[in-house]
């Protein structure tokens, strides 16, 4: 690790007085561990990405926001963090974040609770009340605060991994300025930063071996999305190499021991606590979520299934490679297979974005497989847009009025008019699903054409 | 003969004050009618032989020949149809003109045409000067009627009489047609609902309590018909009181409108919650956002997010003035008809408006953008 240059705190434009220094002492503290004060550019990059963030931070929502947090404000009421079990530990941070920021809402967060006591998401007519209540945007704001937060850690977590790399800069610019991530986070606002910062932390400790430390971060990460508990056989494969060093199958049973517990642990906080659930009440049983999460046909899933096995066997093959490079290229791997074949969410393609930042780390540059799919996603989302993938989020008292306004799509017919052709719309959508699938192969290819040539760590 | 002559002069003063008596007497007092033979303006119509108009176009109507009677002398209006070869639902409409107003939509009679079997349609239609405030209105002059004929299909109609009455007449009151959409251009508003009868209550029973017991999954009331002029009544202001509202804190409700072109509808209904206080709601809605150019016809307030509930509505009153002053009575949380709000038309407007209502948060807002523009600024010439 290089030692970091000597920072401007003690000299040029940073103020002198007493508070200042304690506050830029603190700064420099942290800045210094991340490698941040090597770079002032990185800095400077953290502040307008946190304007950005702030810009847009109380303005919009996504109905599943308001039906995430009425679940916490029940899981309040009733004195039962895992009152609806999913994702246990996100539901714990933000039960916190509630708990702490409840007497700065309208209503002391009243204004959460949905009429009906069993109803487990908001409907429309629930949200347009909701972004009507003037107090809507200190709201958002303060419930966005522990994505915000975990958001900037993944940065930092980053920038850690990236410090010896010549493309922090790179890196660190994709992750904060990529629409995905920001939409993810700040325009739907959903919890994804969350589960993302754990897996960041994951594959940090990967690359510098301490495996355990991974395990535990993995262990965590799975309490947070049920994604990651696709990334788990991944997970197990990657860290399950040179079987004939006892000292190393040891550690290597211990980590995934660890890792199994925490999967367990989900299964038991279902079993404890899912019983008092509306989810249960309601009959929404777990099998749903397969199609429910992911809008997924069956007949398209056997490809899927497919690719999930080769990425083991690739795993298997490789099992005296870096565990980091292996479970991030894996991981990576199969969320784009995920993608290629459903695209039922705007934001489920910002589970991808840590991975190929991560992997850059042992020099697998894959920028412009992400620039060109970001190219895409946006392409994309804006010809398959309805009012209810952009404009709806806007959390303005007009709520319904944005129905009435003209989408991409809309605006596309009235140019080319609605009959069929080279240049109609059924066209136009085909030919961007068709580029964004092939930015997906293309950054599938990347990952492994890269493969086999990172530095180990 | 002097006897002779002042008998003469005697009878030709009797038969001068009779004959300058009939036009400042009588003769204000008798209906003006026209039939098939008058003078007749016509559009997408042809006149055929024997008194028979056979419409012509989509847009048939009839312009009778001037009348110039002043307005304050009218009682209402009358007619005598004979409609034949109609399959389909008619709808007619009756304007008037005045020598200071136009036909106007808001200012005519719409009702639906029923003829009886044989073809005869008579209508009655009341009409009060009193509804005409303006002082001009008040002085003017109806110069002519139109009618108006709506039908998918052709028609023939004959016209026996179309006319004007100036005198009361209640006994034609049978002759009103059941679904009459009044003119109403600057009739009063009444201070409270009830003036205009009783709430019509749906899937709700009367307790002994003097409150409202939901029995149904649609409880509803229902307002008499109020034909209220929507460029003049601004909004209602609602009192309603609940004896039970079980472990709530807060009432969802819903409020419908129905005005003669649009019809109870979910998309365009107010939806809020308002937290009652000692046991009553008081709640100001808006309805600067509904086609001004309509009549009010119903409001209808649902009940059915608080099926616990037991309530009573107190009042409802029209606010025809400026209603700036009211907004700390409109519910915090409110989806305006049509989906628009009361601060603005614009999208940018509303949510700079309602950002304005929370000034603590927009300070402390501005606070951090400052905050990091102002730490960018400062670090600008840092080069690590």
């Amino acid at each position: 690790m290089s030692e970091p240059k000597e920072s401007c705190l003690n000299h040029g434009p940073i103020p002198s007085d007493g508070r200042w220094k304690r506050m830029w002492g603190r700064m420099r503290h942290m800045a210094d561990r991340t490698g941040w004060t090597a770079d002032p550019w990185l800095l400077r990059l953290m502040l307008i990405a946190l304007i950005v963030r702030l810009l847009v931070m109380p303005f919009f929502a996504h109905v599943d926001f308001l039906s995430e947090y009425s679940r916490i404000y029940r899981s309040i009421q009733q004195g039962n963090p895992f009152l609806f079990p999913s994702r246990a530990l996100v539901t714990l941070i933000e039960w916190i974040t509630l708990v702490c920021v409840a007497p700065l809402l309208p209503e002391n967060g009243a204004f959460l609770m949905l009429d009906d006591p069993l109803q487990p998401t908001a409907r429309l007519q629930d949200y347009f009340l909701f972004v009507s209540d003037p107090g809507i945007y200190r709201t958002l704001f303060l419930l966005k605060l522990p994505y915000l937060a975990f958001d900037v850690a993944t940065a930092l977590v980053l920038a850690r991994m990236l410090q010896s790399s010549p493309r922090r800069r790179m890196a660190i610019s994709l992750w904060l300025f990529n629409p995905m991530t920001i939409y993810a986070f700040y325009v739907f606002g959903r919890y994804e930063s969350i589960a993302l910062f754990f897996i960041a932390w994951t594959l940090s400790l990967l690359h510098r071996n301490q495996f355990l430390g991974a395990a535990f971060a993995f262990g965590l990460a799975i309490h947070c999305r049920e994604i990651i508990w696709m990334y788990v056989p991944l997970f197990v494969l990657a860290l399950w190499r040179d079987l004939n060093a006892n000292k190393a199958l040891r550690k290597t049973l211990v980590c995934i021991s660890l890792v199994l517990i925490s999967l367990g642990l989900t299964v038991v906080i279902r079993w404890l606590f899912g019983g008092a659930s509306p989810l249960s009440v309601s009959g929404r049983s777990e099998s749903d979520f397969g199609h429910a999460l992911f809008g997924m046909q069956i007949g398209w899933m056997l490809p899927f299934f497919m690719g999930y096995a080769l990425v083991c066997v690739w795993l298997w093959e490789t099992q005296t490679r870096s565990p980091m490079v292996r479970f991030g290229i894996a991981a990576n791997a199969v969320l784009i297979g995920v993608f290629l074949f459903a695209t039922h969410s705007a934001h489920y393609p910002s589970w991808m974005m840590v991975f190929p930042l991560a992997l850059m780390a042992a020099e697998k540059i894959t920028i412009r497989p992400i620039v060109l799919f970001s190219i895409s996603w946006v392409l994309y989302w804006l010809l398959h847009t309805d009012a209810g993938v952009f404009t709806l989020f806007l959390a303005s008292p007009l709520s319904v009025n944005f129905f009435g306004w003209r989408t991409l799509p809309q605006l596309y017919m009235e140019w080319f008019g609605q009959e069929g052709g080279l240049l109609s719309l059924d066209h136009a959508q085909l030919l961007v699903h068709n580029l964004y699938g092939a930015c997906l192969v293309y950054w599938g290819w990347r990952l492994f054409r890269t493969d086999g040539h990172e530095r180990t760590s | 003969m002097k006897g002779l002559r002042d008998n003469f002069l005697c009878k030709g003063v009797v038969i001068l004050l009779w004959m300058m008596a009939v036009p400042a007497f009588s003769g204000d007092h008798d209906p003006i009618a026209f039939d098939a033979d008058a003078a007749w303006t016509l559009h997408d119509i042809q006149k055929h032989p024997h008194g028979v108009f056979m419409m012509t176009g989509p847009d048939p109507y009839w312009i009778s020949p001037m009348v110039h009677i002043p307005i304050h002398s009218v009682h209402g209006f009358f007619g005598d149809l004979q409609i034949e070869s109609c399959s389909g639902p008619l709808m007619i409409q009756l304007f008037w003109d005045t020598d200071s107003t136009a036909y106007s939509e808001i200012g005519s009679y719409r009702f639906p045409g029923n003829p009886d079997p044989s073809g005869t349609m008579a209508f009655w239609l009341p009409f009060d000067s009193e509804w005409l405030k303006r002082a001009s209105m008040q002085s003017s002059r109806i110069r002519t009627l139109r009618m108006d004929i709506e039908s998918s299909h052709p028609c023939m109609v004959r016209i026996r009489q179309l006319g004007i009455a100036r005198s009361p007449r209640p006994d034609l009151a049978a002759w009103i047609p059941a679904e009459i959409r009044y003119p109403v251009l600057e009739r009063d508003i009444p201070s409270d609902v009830s003036e205009f009868g009783q709430w019509q209550p749906h899937d709700l029973e009367f307790d002994d309590d003097g409150f409202w017991r939901v029995i149904g999954e649609d409880p509803f009331w229902v307002s008499p018909v109020l034909n209220l002029s929507l460029r003049r009544v601004k909004a209602i202001a609602v009192e309603m009181r609940f004896s039970h509202i079980g472990s709530r804190k807060s009432v969802p409700f819903q409020v419908f409108w129905k005005t003669y072109g649009f019809d109870f509808d979910e998309k365009r209904s107010f939806r809020f919650r308002v937290a009652p206080r000692e046991g009553g709601v008081r709640y100001v809605l808006p309805l600067e956002t509904l086609p001004q150019e309509e009549l009010l016809q119903h409001i209808r307030i649902d009940l059915d997010g608080c099926p616990e509930c037991h309530a009573r509505i107190v009042s409802m009153k029209f606010l025809s003035g400026e209603i700036g002053s009211y907004v700390d009575q409109v519910p915090r949380q409110i989806t305006y008809a049509l989906g628009r709000n009361i601060y603005g038309r614009r999208l940018l407007e509303d949510i700079w408006a309602n950002l304005r209502r929370d000034p603590g948060f927009l300070l402390f807002y501005f606070a951090c953008l400052v905050g990091c523009l102002g730490m960018l600024y400062r670090l600008r010439k840092w080069n690590g």
